[in-house]
């Protein structure tokens, strides 16, 4: 066994000492290390997590953990599946996250129009709030809050737009999967996949338009 | 930033409020026990042998001789194809048979053909079953077939008779050596058989030339007018007088049992004496008086001169006379025709003495 000697008490400690491949790490979990996978959770815990998060949304946020759970309980039902030839294990595993949370959306016949606000504080403007505080017209783009605030209202922002575009999103700049990667994770044509992304981009610079101003106006 | 990659929003995104979050613990703690638990070594299974190895090894494998088992094989269905067609060689009837091997089988098979011509020929196939048997030898092993029994009962009784005209001289000698036992045990045999013979047979009492044409009944039907007649045989075909016992017999008339059974008084003259006896005491004289009476079979009064008379009585009443000469008898029924017949001269001579002593 690959991982036995090594005892992993906490796998977020441990996840760097192991130079192995997540591929490797799968394929040994396959066989039957169970410490190998823990390492690889250590891992990708709080990247996938964050990925179903976001790509829940607000709403369904609070199933997040669930969703999140019934990702990696896919993930363990189909080890002996996971070949490294194909996709790298990162793909693989937000593949399933995606198909999860996409599942749950569906399921919760969540619709998302554009525009639609929630109307409670957090629907304000975050940038009202962040200027408000910390009375500045124009904010430092250094200053760690001002990209808290933006982060926050990119979430605001990813929460109005539509599931495919949200997923489109997150998988481009979370996962870094290319344009002809998203295409075929997602089943589309490369054309309706990149459209997609267009959309989605479009919509998310006008939400952050306040944000990205700032950013391009130095203080 | 390019047309589709926008740096501003993804570092706005990694620092979302989010960023850090991580599940619950208990969230973590199910998804890792759960691993754990479907974490199970997995056995690679080894390449499969292929099935028709596999088989030869658990037949043996190469240490058993399959190249032979084949050709045997292979020989056996060759010769098979060659004869498919053939008819199948059985035993040859003209062989000569194996040393040891039973003559029934050839007996059995000529039975209904060339043996029943041979019975017919035999001069007295009756008057032969008995006797031997009486003397000790094995019995006629019972064969399946009803009619193939009574077949080899033909033939056997014509083979004995052959070989009993050749001894008859013979037994003639040694009867007179030991003339009481012969008497005890005829009438023991006649006792026996006196039911068969009183009863009346579906067919009249066959002629053995009749046998081919009905053997299993005349056989059966025969058994009591064989018994009674084999001595009468013996002594005819021991005074070599064969030929005219042959022509006499083609010219049988059944003789006239009745009063042979019936007499309980005799008059016996001998010697110019006349005697009369009581049957009772006299019961052996009484058994040859009957072996000499079945004797008689051909019409007409003996040629030679009267030794000893005879007369059978019942209540006063004649019932025949019987006429004892030099190897020859006449038996005269009250209500038949006069009938005679060669007899043994050893038996007439045995029955002299013992009428003269009865006489005194």
């Amino acid at each position: 066994m690959l991982f036995t000697e090594k005892p992993v008490p906490k796998a977020k400690a441990t996840a760097d000492a192991f130079p192995v491949t997540d591929d490797q790490l799968m394929l040994a979990y396959a066989r039957g290390d169970a410490a190998a996978f823990d390492v690889l959770y250590a891992r990708h815990e709080g990247a996938l997590f964050r990925f179903v998060r976001r790509l829940l949304g607000g709403a369904l946020a609070a199933q997040a953990d669930e969703v999140f759970q019934d990702t990696w309980v896919r993930i363990i039902a189909a080890r002996e599946n996971f070949s490294p030839q194909g996709a790298a294990w990162r793909t693989w595993a937000f593949t399933i996250a995606h198909n999860a949370a996409m599942d749950r959306l569906r399921a919760s016949g969540r619709e998302v129009s554009l525009g639609s606000t929630d109307g409670g504080e957090d629907a304000s403007d975050p940038m009202d709030w962040l200027q408000g505080a910390l009375d500045m017209a124009h904010p430092n783009t250094e200053d760690l809050a001002y990209w808290r605030a933006a982060g926050q209202q990119l979430l605001h922002c990813l929460d109005e737009l539509p599931d495919a575009q949200r997923a489109a999103f997150l998988l481009h700049h979370e996962d870094g999967a290319s344009v002809e990667d998203l295409a075929q994770r997602l089943g589309l044509a490369f054309e309706t996949a990149k459209s997609r992304l267009r959309y989605a981009l479009q919509k998310l610079r006008n939400c952050m338009r306040s944000y990205l101003e700032a950013w391009e106006q130095p203080a | 930033m390019t047309d589709l990659r926008d740096a501003r929003l993804k570092q706005a995104l990694e620092h979302a409020p989010d960023a850090h979050m991580a599940p619950d613990a208990r969230t973590r703690s199910a998804i890792l026990a759960r691993a754990a638990a479907a974490a199970s070594p997995v056995v690679v299974p080894l390449p499969r042998e292929a099935w028709w190895r596999r088989w030869l090894d658990r037949m043996g494998g190469a240490g058993r001789p399959w190249n032979a088992a084949f050709a045997t094989v292979l020989l056996a269905c060759l010769v098979t194809l060659m004869w498919r067609d053939e008819e199948i060689p059985g035993a040859k009837m003209g062989d000569p048979p194996i040393a040891g091997e039973v003559a029934k089988p050839r007996v059995a098979e000529e039975a209904g053909g060339a043996a029943a011509p041979a019975a017919a020929q035999v001069p007295a196939p009756a008057a032969a079953p008995r006797a031997p048997l009486a003397q000790g030898a094995p019995p006629l092993k019972p064969a399946p077939v009803p009619q193939q029994r009574a077949q080899e009962q033909v033939q056997k009784a014509a083979e004995e008779a052959t070989v009993r005209t050749q001894d008859a001289s013979k037994d003639a000698m040694r009867e007179k050596s030991a003339p009481v036992l012969q008497a005890p045990r005829e009438d023991e045999r006649l006792r026996n058989e006196a039911p068969v013979a009183a009863t009346p047979a579906p067919v009249p009492v066959p002629a053995p030339a009749a046998a081919p044409a009905a053997p299993p009944a005349a056989v059966l039907s025969d058994r009591a007018g064989k018994a009674e007649q084999s001595v009468a045989g013996e002594a005819s075909r021991s005074s070599g007088q064969l030929a005219g016992a042959a022509a006499a017999r083609r010219a049988f008339v059944p003789p006239d049992l009745a009063a042979l059974e019936n007499w309980t008084q005799a008059r016996v003259s001998v010697d110019g004496r006349v005697v009369l006896l009581e049957r009772a005491p006299v019961e052996g004289l009484a058994l040859q008086l009957r072996v000499f009476a079945l004797a008689a079979r051909s019409p007409g009064a003996m040629q030679v001169p009267v030794l000893a008379r005879m007369e059978l009585l019942r209540g006063g009443e004649a019932l025949g006379v019987l006429a004892v000469g030099e190897a020859a008898v006449q038996w005269s029924p009250r209500d038949g025709a006069v009938v005679n017949g060669a007899v043994s001269a050893a038996l007439v001579q045995e029955f002299l003495a013992e009428v003269r002593r009865l006489a005194r």
